[in-house]
Parts: C-alpha cells; structure tokens; sequence
C-alpha cells in the first residue's frame, strides 16, 4: 500500500528525532518523495519533543541519534503519555540491536539497521499501513482473524483424529518389527521407513496442536548453553550432511535462567533448521550470545556495563551464510502456513511457533537480512526470575 | 469389596491391566504390545460404562484409561472411581490424543492428579510407566 493511499483522507504526520541536521533532511526528503506528500517535523531534545506535540500529534515517530543524556526510550515514554497512537521506529547503529529490541519492548514498533533508508521507507510505509482507521480495511482484519479462529480450531480437531491412527501405526511397527521372522532385512528396513514416517506425521501434527492451543510457560532453572546444545543434536544429522560448520561462541560468564527449557529447544530447533534448509550447500552456522540489561540503560550511560540483575535478557544472535530471505517474503515469515519449503520440509509453522514461544517469555524476536549474505535472527530472552 | 479379596494364596500372577479406549484397532495392538513387552494379562473394554462394569470382575492393577470417549468421558470414568474408597487406590494412566495445557509431554504432566501420556507412544515408555505405578507384588497389598 503507498502512503498515499494511507492518507487518503489526511496526510500522513511524521515526526523525526534526529540531532544530525543533514540526516533529518535526508530522511524528511526520502520520505516526502517517496510516493506522497507528508507533513514533517523534527526535535532532538526532550524539551523541544514537548513543544512540537503542543501543536502537532504525529502518526508516527522516527527516533534516530541523539544527544545524551535524551535516549529514544525517553522519547517513547514521553509519547506514550502524550500521544500514545503514535507508531514508533527506532533507527540504530548495528551494534545496537540489543538496545534496539529493549525500545521494542517498551512498545516500539519497529526498528531499522545502519541507517539503511529503504528499508526505513518500507517499514514506515508498513506501520502506516498496519495503522489505518479505514473501517472497510478494519473488517477484513476482523474476517481475517476470524479466518485464523476457524483454522486453529479445524487444526485442533484434524491433529486430535490423526493421532489415533498414528498410534495404531507407531505400536503395529512395533508388532510387527518384533514378530517378523530374524533375517528380512528389507522388511525391517520397511519397517524403519514406516517409523520415521509416523514420527514426521506427529511432528506435524504436534506443530498444529502447539498454533493452535493457548499454552503457558512452565519455567525452570537452565542454562541456554544446554538448550542451544540439544537443539543442535536434534540436527546433527542434517548440519553433517548439508557440510555446516557450527560457530558456537557463547560467553563463559551467561546466567542461568527461568525458561520453558523444552520450549525455547523447540524454538532454537526451528530457526536452526531454516537456517540449515537456507544452506544446503554448506555453509557457517554462527551463534553468538550476550547478556545486556533488558530495560533502559542509565541516561547517557549505554556503554557501561550493567550489573546482571532480575531484568537482565540475553541476545542471542543466529547467523547463517545462505541466500537471505527476499524483502517481500521478509514481512510475512511468522505468518501461519507461510512456508517457501517443498512439500514435505516444511509446515509453514517453524517460525510462528517460534515468536509464540518467543512472546511467552516476554521476548522478541527479529530476523533480518546480513549485510552481504545470509540472515541474522535476533532474539531477546528475559533472563526471568529464579525462584530461590 | 473385589481390590481387598484374598488372592489365590501366594501363587505370583502376571499383572492386570484393563485398557479403556472407544478406538478399536488401537486398544486391540495396544494390548498386544502389553502381552508382548511385559507379558501382563490384558483385558480391553471400548467405552466407559463397559470398562466401570469390567473393573469388578477383573480387579486389575491398573487402568490404561482414554480421555476423550463417546458418552463416558475418561476423566468421569476416573471420578467414578475415586469416589469409591476401595476402587480409588487402582492407579490410572490417562492417555490422549490431545492435550491443550501443560508440556506437549513429560513424566510430571499429570491430568486430574493422574499421570498422562500423549499418543502416539512406544510401548517401552508406557510399561517403564506401568511397572513405576505397580510397584510391589501383582495384586497389591
């Protein structure tokens, strides 16, 4: 959707936070010349933020750098109170996605890399889009939610009928393996087949039930290391035969944690797996962790390191070195059934049961194109509380 | 009542399981692999009101018990049961097809106090189960 098509009825007002003058003229010119006239105004300072809301309430906010001790999280919490329709992207360096995801967290719509002005472009036009008040766009949302009820509960029903016969399958193997007369090899091997294929079935089917059934975190104390380790057990096989190598680099010093240890493994498996379908033809599997305060740094204190604390989170960082997702498919990759897989590799459920996991925990998840090669997926874990 | 009759003196007995489940071709295998893997006596009822009407006569050790059935539901089968003094002390083993809460499956996920397992199930999983519940001589105490 254009931006003029947004704003069919008004203009769209941004408003841009940005303390390097040539960037706010370049963001404001991109932004004016790309598709639709936009009314724009800009602050970097809280107080000049203020008078600028006095007489004009923005559809959207761009924070980008500013000058210590104000801090884009100052700037959302001031709009959260002033202006709370207001979307709000962050624009950071790339070091900065930890902090990025923070703001995210603290209600932030989006955020962009680098500076990188289309895609800045595309985002904005996104949140405006995702932001009309047209009541006709409204009831297709309503449809389309209700569209998504239907589903989860025909999903709900078609995964309970299915794993009845699947257990008559799993335990007749089982029979059959154990009754078959010791030197039919071929059998046997039939009889493998048949496993593995029973075992696919259920992994789908248990996909489904997972969409489709409200599900609460049972959280314990663990150690991301271990999941990270068991979820590339998982596929081990695969990693070995697509010729993986996996970089593994995680600090000595993480914090235990309270989560859903199967969970957040089921998660990991997932986003491995899409990495390792995205190499098939080798590659470098690199996973990077880091713990960084969840909350607000201290105002103009961002490099100083925090003290680990019950608001703690961990960044974990999984980069691949396939092909990169295409923009237009990058927008709707935690849709359901969304799947770019070949029949049978895929349920189109990987990566919206991973942001439901993610969510569950009070975290966030990002995937982005690298610069260069591959995808980077960011996801932001609270470190939770651990009961004494 | 039948779980306190005096046994056939101390002559040792296979185990009892009584499966409960409306889904014929499963609870016929699964009682094939119990005969097979663990050699217990087995006896299938497909609804209920059948296997309330079997506890009786069989005395088993244990129920393998379904939660989703026509008419009788598993669970109103287990309340049945733990409503009698004598009949609640039988450990149940709920399995289903479909569990909405909790984990997708572990060995604590309990339904209604009982432990559950999800299907589909190898059997090795389900006799460690079973031997776990009926620890002690076939019978009980």
């Amino acid at each position: 959707m254009s931006l003029s098509a947004v704003s069919s009825t008004s203009v769209a007002r941004i408003l841009i936070l940005e303390s390097r003058a040539a960037e706010t003229q370049r963001v404001e010119s991109e932004l004016k010349h790309a598709e639709a006239g936009c009314e724009c105004r800009h602050a970097w300072t809280l107080a000049g933020l203020r008078d600028v809301l006095d007489g004009f309430e923005p559809d959207l906010v761009i924070a980008g750098e500013l000058p210590p001790p104000f801090t884009a999280l100052d700037a959302l919490r001031e709009l959260q109170e002033r202006c709370p329709a207001a979307a709000f992207i962050l624009v950071a360096g790339a070091a900065d996605e930890g902090y990025a995801l923070a703001c995210m967290r603290a209600g932030a719509q989006e955020y962009v890399l680098d500076d990188n002005v289309p895609e800045l472009l595309q985002v904005v036009r996104r949140t405006l889009a995702s932001r009309v008040t047209d009541p006709e766009i409204r009831v297709v949302g309503l449809v389309q939610a209700a569209k998504l009820e239907s589903i989860k509960r025909l999903a709900a029903g078609v995964a309970h009928e299915v794993k009845n016969p699947l257990t008559v399958v799993v335990l007749g193997v089982e029979y059959l393996r154990k009754h078959l007369p010791a030197g039919v090899h071929e059998a046997q091997e039939v009889l493998d087949d048949m496993d593995a294929a029973a075992q696919r079935a259920n992994q789908v089917i248990q996909g489904l039930l997972d969409f489709s059934s409200p599900c609460a975190a049972h959280r314990e104390e663990c150690g991301l290391d271990e999941i990270i380790d068991r979820a590339l057990g998982v596929l081990e096989r695969n990693l070995s035969t697509c010729e993986i190598r996996v970089e593994k680099r995680l600090p000595a010093n993480m914090p235990r944690m309270a989560l859903d240890a199967g969970r957040i493994e089921q998660a990991f498996v997932h986003v491995f797996r899409n990495a390792i379908q995205a190499m098939d033809r080798g590659g470098v599997l690199t996973i990077t962790a880091g713990v960084q305060p969840m909350g607000p740094p201290a105002a103009g204190d961002r490099s100083a390191g925090s003290p680990v604390c019950e608001e703690s989170a961990v960044l974990v960082q999984i980069e691949d070195t396939g092909s990169g997702i295409p923009e237009a498919i990058l927008a709707r990759i935690f849709e359901p059934f969304f799947s770019t897989q070949h029949t049978g590799h895929g349920t189109g459920l990987g990566l919206t049961l991973t942001k439901k996991i993610v969510d569950l925990h009070g975290g966030l998840i990002r995937v982005r194109n690298r610069e260069g090669r591959g995808v980077r997926v960011s996801l932001l874990l609270p470190v939770g509380k651990i009961a004494p | 009542m039948m779980a306190n009759t005096v046994r056939n003196g101390d002559i040792p007995r296979p185990r009892r399981i009584l499966i409960i489940d409306d889904d014929v071709p499963l609870s016929r295998l699964f009682r094939l692999r119990l005969q097979d893997a663990a050699g217990y006596e087995v006896r299938v009822e497909n609804s209920g009101l059948a296997g309330l009407a079997s506890v009786a006569e069989f005395e088993p050790d244990l129920i393998v018990l379904d939660v989703v059935m026509p008419g009788m539901s598993g669970r109103e089968v287990a309340a049945v049961l733990g409503a009698d003094p004598v009949l609640r002390k039988i450990p149940i083993l709920f399995v289903t097809a479909f569990a909405p809460d909790g984990p997708p499956d572990s060995w604590d996920a309990k339904l209604d106090g009982h432990p559950r397992f999800i299907k589909p199930f190898g059997i090795a999983k389900v006799v460690a189960a079973i031997d776990a519940m009926t620890a002690g001589p076939p019978g009980g105490s």
